[in-house]
């Protein structure tokens, strides 16, 4: 009896070792490098994964997920400025603002494939974002931001290991288990043959629908966490530019992996605080440039990411690809 | 509701038509990639945008508008020569993602050497003096250069549609919207047909980005608020509709200005949501047969 139980948590380890992996890297990293940094890189890495969810097993490329991301961020802000002092409460705030928008997109974006999923979730992110620096800027503070009045004050440090990295916790097994569920496989199996899924009796419209709202939750979750970090919320995250941002780290760790998207938030952000140390406020110019042609790099000649190229080092032979 | 004279009515239709010409040239071009190369062209908002501001330029240095114009257009169809050469023919026949991403990309470059030339202020031109009068229709005044873009982008339109059907380029270029295989299989050196194409299209962003230079002010992020005013044009007249273009750049140029009577900040969310809704109603386009 013990030596299966054993067996099994050999296996169970052996099959999870990438989110043991993440898990210790983001125990470790405040050791080295400043807490807020070290939140940014997580908070990135898990928006990236919610655009790698769609993109990498789900065949949509999404440029409209800061929608998810900000609005996660500024629902917990307006629930406790305005609504309440509970703070479960303000994130289940956030939360189902982000899968009720989510859940409204899908029904338009998810209409066609492809191109149109990209750019409707990006018309749906910059109707917002206009929404929020015109009609509702006053709600919103425009370009300024929004300060939140949290009723408890926990220590950074704290608070990033008693809260954030539970949360990571639970985020990272909810994904593995909604990509290993019948759900999973089926919107993987989407991506790949439409057709087939509809010819099994499956309804491609739905699973993509579960994909998208499943999306949503993981983006605004890690949305509403962040708001009650900084207890702050910027413009920047809800702007359609910070799109950009959650593609290229899917696409530089590399599509279809849970890990890939952490390590393209972890260059990002270091590429980011590097050009800012070295250039100081110039670093905006050059950093959008550094973007751009790494995507196109990125593209046409490593399609795989460093995931990919690491897996194949270590294991000497190729993970089949899954961008097309 | 505040009241609304019907001068100032005539004068947003007059503004509406010719954003929405204007717009419609500069989405041609996106239109007539996706018909037949399979590519959304993102770049195409890059070149708008370099066009715009190399207008500037040029009317800085040498004060003559239609020098400025063409040449700032020129350039531009060279430097998409470039692109399309060495980055765009990489991806043709592959995932239409993989254009969304470089597309994304090559943006971000040229929105990134325009902060670094022009410096992030924004800048703006005057239109020639030749054109800068106003005309009054009633008591509605209207500037003589909104007329004259509305004469430019018919021009440009006739002059599209007869490159388009009446020489051997531009029908080869309809067939291969229509049905690329067979093109393909006439023997047709498809790689060329798609560089033309590719040239062709940036050249019309480029001089609707000329044309448009003196009516905003520019910023070097006139690029990408361009991408999804284009995408709603192609959406609601159907991509690769020439004429499905026109119509349906005027649509969203009239319920642009017509809701900018009523709240300007919220106008260009009009167009997104005229996209939705014919997403939902005919999600292949109002003019596509």
């Amino acid at each position: 009896m013990m030596k299966t139980s054993s067996k099994n948590f050999g296996f169970l380890l052996t099959r999870n070792l990438d989110l043991l992996i993440i898990l210790i890297i983001f125990l470790v990293l405040p050791r080295f490098i400043p807490v807020t940094f070290a939140v940014h890189i997580l908070v990135y890495g898990v928006a990236a994964l919610a655009v790698n969810v769609m993109y990498g097993y789900g065949g949509l490329l999404s440029f409209g997920h800061a929608l998810l991301l900000g609005l996660g961020c500024y629902g917990t802000a307006f629930a406790l400025n305005y609504l309440t002092d509970n703070i479960v409460l303000a994130v289940a705030v956030g939360a189902l603002l982000t899968l009720s928008v989510g859940a409204l997109a899908g029904i338009f974006a998810l209409r066609r494939r492809d191109p149109y999923f990209s750019l409707v979730m990006l018309a749906f992110n910059v109707f917002f974002y206009q929404l929020w620096v015109g009609p509702l800027a006053s709600w919103t503070g425009s370009d300024m931001g929004l300060f939140v009045k949290l009723p408890v004050t926990l220590d950074k440090s704290t608070f990033y290991h008693t809260v954030l990295i539970p949360i990571l916790a639970i985020l990272l097994v909810l994904t593995k288990i909604f990509l290993k569920s019948c759900i999973g496989s089926l919107l993987i199996a989407t991506s790949e043959n439409e057709e087939k899924v509809k010819s099994i009796g499956h309804n491609p419209y739905v699973i993509k629908y579960i994909g998208l709202l499943f999306s949503s939750f993981l983006a605004g979750l890690i949305g509403t966490q962040l708001t009650l970090y900084l207890a702050y919320v910027g413009i920047d995250y809800i702007s359609p530019m910070t799109n950009p941002i959650l593609v290229f780290s899917v696409l530089v760790g590399g599509a279809g992996n849970i890990i890939g998207p952490f390590i393209g938030s972890m260059i990002y952000n270091l590429l980011n605080y590097i050009l800012l140390v070295l250039l100081g406020w110039h670093a905006t110019i050059y950093l959008e440039g550094i973007i751009g042609l790494f995507l196109i790099i990125l593209m046409i000649w490593f399609r795989g990411g460093l995931y990919r190229a690491i897996y194949r080092l270590i294991k000497g032979y190729h993970l089949p690809d899954v961008v097309r | 509701m505040k009241m609304v004279s019907i001068d100032f009515i005539v004068q947003q239709t007059i503004l509406g038509l010719m954003i929405g010409t204007l717009y419609a040239v500069i989405s041609i071009g996106f239109s007539l990639s996706f018909g037949l190369a399979r590519i959304i062209n993102i770049a195409h908002a890059g070149f708008y945008a370099l066009a715009a501001y190399l207008t500037y330029t040029f009317m800085v240095i040498s004060n003559n508008f239609a020098f400025s114009v063409i040449f700032a257009s020129l350039i531009i169809s060279a430097l998409s020569f470039l692109v399309e050469r060495y980055l765009i023919s990489k991806i043709y026949g592959k995932h239409i993602d993989l254009s969304l991403v470089i597309g994304f990309g090559i943006l971000f470059v040229m929105s990134s050497v325009i902060k670094y030339i022009w410096t992030p202020e924004p800048k703006s031109f005057s239109p020639p003096p030749l054109l800068s009068g106003q005309i009054f229709v009633g008591r509605a005044s209207i500037p003589v250069y909104y007329l004259f873009i509305l004469i430019a982008s018919f021009c440009i339109f006739i002059a599209t549609w007869f490159f388009i059907n009446k020489t051997m380029i531009g029908r080869t270029i309809k067939a291969g919207i229509d049905d690329l295989e067979r093109v393909i299989l006439l023997g047709i050196n498809i790689n060329r047909l798609f560089t033309i194409n590719y040239v062709f299209s940036s050249f019309l962003a480029a001089i609707g980005g000329a044309l448009m230079g003196p009516l905003i002010s520019l910023h070097p992020a006139i690029g990408h608020s361009t991408i999804l005013l284009m995408f709603s044009i192609v959406v609601v007249g159907g991509m690769g509709s020439i004429f499905g273009t026109l119509v349906a750049g005027m649509i969203v140029g009239l319920s642009i200005s017509y809701t900018a009577i009523y709240n300007p900040s919220i106008a260009e969310g009009m167009a997104y949501l005229l996209m939705v809704i014919v997403l939902l109603i005919k999600p292949e386009g109002l003019f596509k047969k």
